[in-house]
């Protein structure tokens, strides 16, 4: 449970590139890492939170998100029934927000998975399903890069297996 | 450069289980949760590359629900079918499935075997089914003309169900109950939804047959539908014998439903039916007043007053008893039960 004084405190962050940032504590705690560090380290707010798998320009759009919304109640435990009740839609402004480059999209992923920022997750996996859905795998290769690494038997197992969806 | 490669497989299976949920508009089916995966969107999915296969074939869960909807499809189509649910339903390791399978318009039901089997030989993980197989009609003005019989006693078209969900079971829906025969025992504790669809071919009335089968094991029924199938399909040789010669069963005092608030079947049913916490009674036909009054009255005993549900239009067909809906016409009475119209005791 935050407090007044919470809300009113500044966090210093120090990313992999050795850039410091400073911020409203109400947006630095919807990362779960943080809240829990700092929550370690109780009252000292000279002390900076390393965040050494998190580049400066990363943190700085991942901050942009959390800021924005620092207000957003906190998000509700995981049920095993989850999974399927997500939809793919996506709010506005993290449509917006989330238009970045690949490069970038999986950066923000990972970065939000270390922080533990299970909104900003699922803006990123989102993003990426709805890259993936209704494309053939050729397609799926091309669009990330990916090598088919595939031995010529392997192909053959998975045509066969398969061979009913190609009348779809 | 980061890239996909670099993401864990935990997010990347949550990626794939996104990129699967059900995104076509279909019918709702289940009561309680109609999210189906797109099971064939994994084949893609799964044909990226070496690790993305392995990370889908990992989880059972992206495998565990499917969804089959065909119209008019090819005994090939069918084949494949089969196939491709064996492979789901193998990846989906010892998961309860959930499982719809509707095929419209197959006129030789003995085409859809491969599959059905597919889905009972994994009987034990049922937890929400339904299966739903009709053949086309002949339309001619003004209504539809049933199919042609058919019937075939050879056996090698049976389909036998002994431990349905086995204890996981909570709903299910076969409108074909004349296809599949039935020696189940355990009680079915979580089976909340019944739909069964009973075909008058047979010797014996069949909807009693539906009674005596499941509902002593399904004590826990909120919901039930007992119909009637009009596919004029039976490929019951042996179901006809068992039916035969339990025929003393049918004089059991009434099944006792506890839980059971919302009921669609013939009013010829209800004397067969205990159901104090009875809500609503629905019809998809209109009946002869008399033959529902006679039943009702034997039944009305029984259960608790039903709430009151004021009609629409107000109209009123029999004392105590209001009427919601337009009425069906006769052709979409035949068709499915989801434009119904009710009647129900106005309360006390």
């Amino acid at each position: 449970m935050s407090t007044t004084e919470d809300k009113t405190r500044k966090v210093k962050l120090v990313t992999s590139d050795n850039e410091e940032f400073e911020v409203d504590w109400e947006v630095a705690t919807r990362s779960v890492l943080i809240k829990h560090m700092l929550e370690d380290i109780g009252e000292s707010e000279e002390q900076a939170i390393p965040l050494p798998n998190v580049t400066a320009n990363v943190l700085k759009k991942v901050l942009e998100w959390c800021e924005h919304h620092r207000k957003d109640p906190e998000p509700a435990p995981e049920s095993s029934d989850d999974n399927r009740k997500r939809t793919l839609e996506i709010g506005d402004w993290d449509a917006k927000f989330i238009q970045v480059d690949q490069e970038m999209l999986f950066e923000i992923i990972l970065a939000a998975n270390y922080l533990d920022i299970k909104a900003l997750l699922d803006v990123g996996c989102k993003t990426v399903a709805n890259m993936i859905k209704g494309k053939q795998p050729e397609e799926i290769r091309k669009m990330f890069n990916i090598v088919n690494d595939f031995t010529p038997e392997e192909e053959a197992q998975i045509k066969k297996e398969n061979e009913w969806a190609e009348d779809r | 450069m980061k890239t996909v490669s670099r993401l864990p497989d935990e997010i990347l299976c949550n990626i794939f289980f996104l990129a699967i949920q059900n995104w076509r508009v279909l019918p709702k089916i289940f009561k309680s949760k109609n999210d189906f995966n797109e099971c064939v969107a994994l084949i893609d999915i799964s044909q990226v590359c070496r690790r993305w296969r392995d990370v889908a074939l990992a989880n059972p869960t992206l495998w565990s629900s499917l969804h089959i909807d065909l119209l008019d499809p090819s005994s090939k189509t069918l084949r494949k079918v089969a196939y491709f649910a064996e492979v789901c339903f193998a990846r989906s390791r010892d998961l309860p499935l959930i499982c719809a399978i509707s095929i419209s318009h197959l006129d030789n039901f003995r085409l859809a075997h491969p599959l059905l089997l597919a889905l009972v030989v994994h009987e034990a993980r049922w937890s929400q089914i339904a299966i739903n197989l009709t053949r086309p009609r002949r339309q001619v003005t003004p209504f539809p003309v049933f199919p042609e019989m058919v019937r075939d006693t050879s056996g090698d078209y049976d389909i036998h169900l002994n431990n349905a969900g086995a204890g996981l079971l909570k709903e299910f829906q076969l409108n074909l109950q004349s296809w599949f025969s039935f020696s189940m025992t355990n009680p079915f504790q979580r089976l909340a939804t019944l739909r069964i669809a009973h075909s008058d071919l047979l010797v014996l009335d069949d909807a009693q047959g539906t009674i005596a089968k499941w509902l002593p094991l399904a004590s826990n029924l909120t919901e039930l539908e007992i119909t009637k199938d009009d596919s004029r399909v039976s490929f019951a040789a042996v179901q006809h014998k068992v039916r035969l010669e339990s025929k003393p069963r049918l004089f059991r005092p009434p099944v006792l439903l506890p839980k059971l608030r919302v009921l669609l079947a013939s009013p010829t049913l209800l004397p067969k039916l205990t159901c104090p916490a009875l809500e609503k009674y629905i019809l998809n036909y209109l009946p002869p007043s008399k033959t529902f009054s006679t039943s009702w009255n034997a039944v009305n005993p029984r259960c608790a007053p039903l709430k009151s549900e004021t009609g629409r239009h107000g109209m009123n067909l029999s004392e105590g008893f209001s009427y919601e809906g337009s009425p069906p016409s006769q052709s979409s009475a035949q068709e499915k039960i989801s434009s119904k119209y009710f009647r129900s005791l106005p309360k006390g």
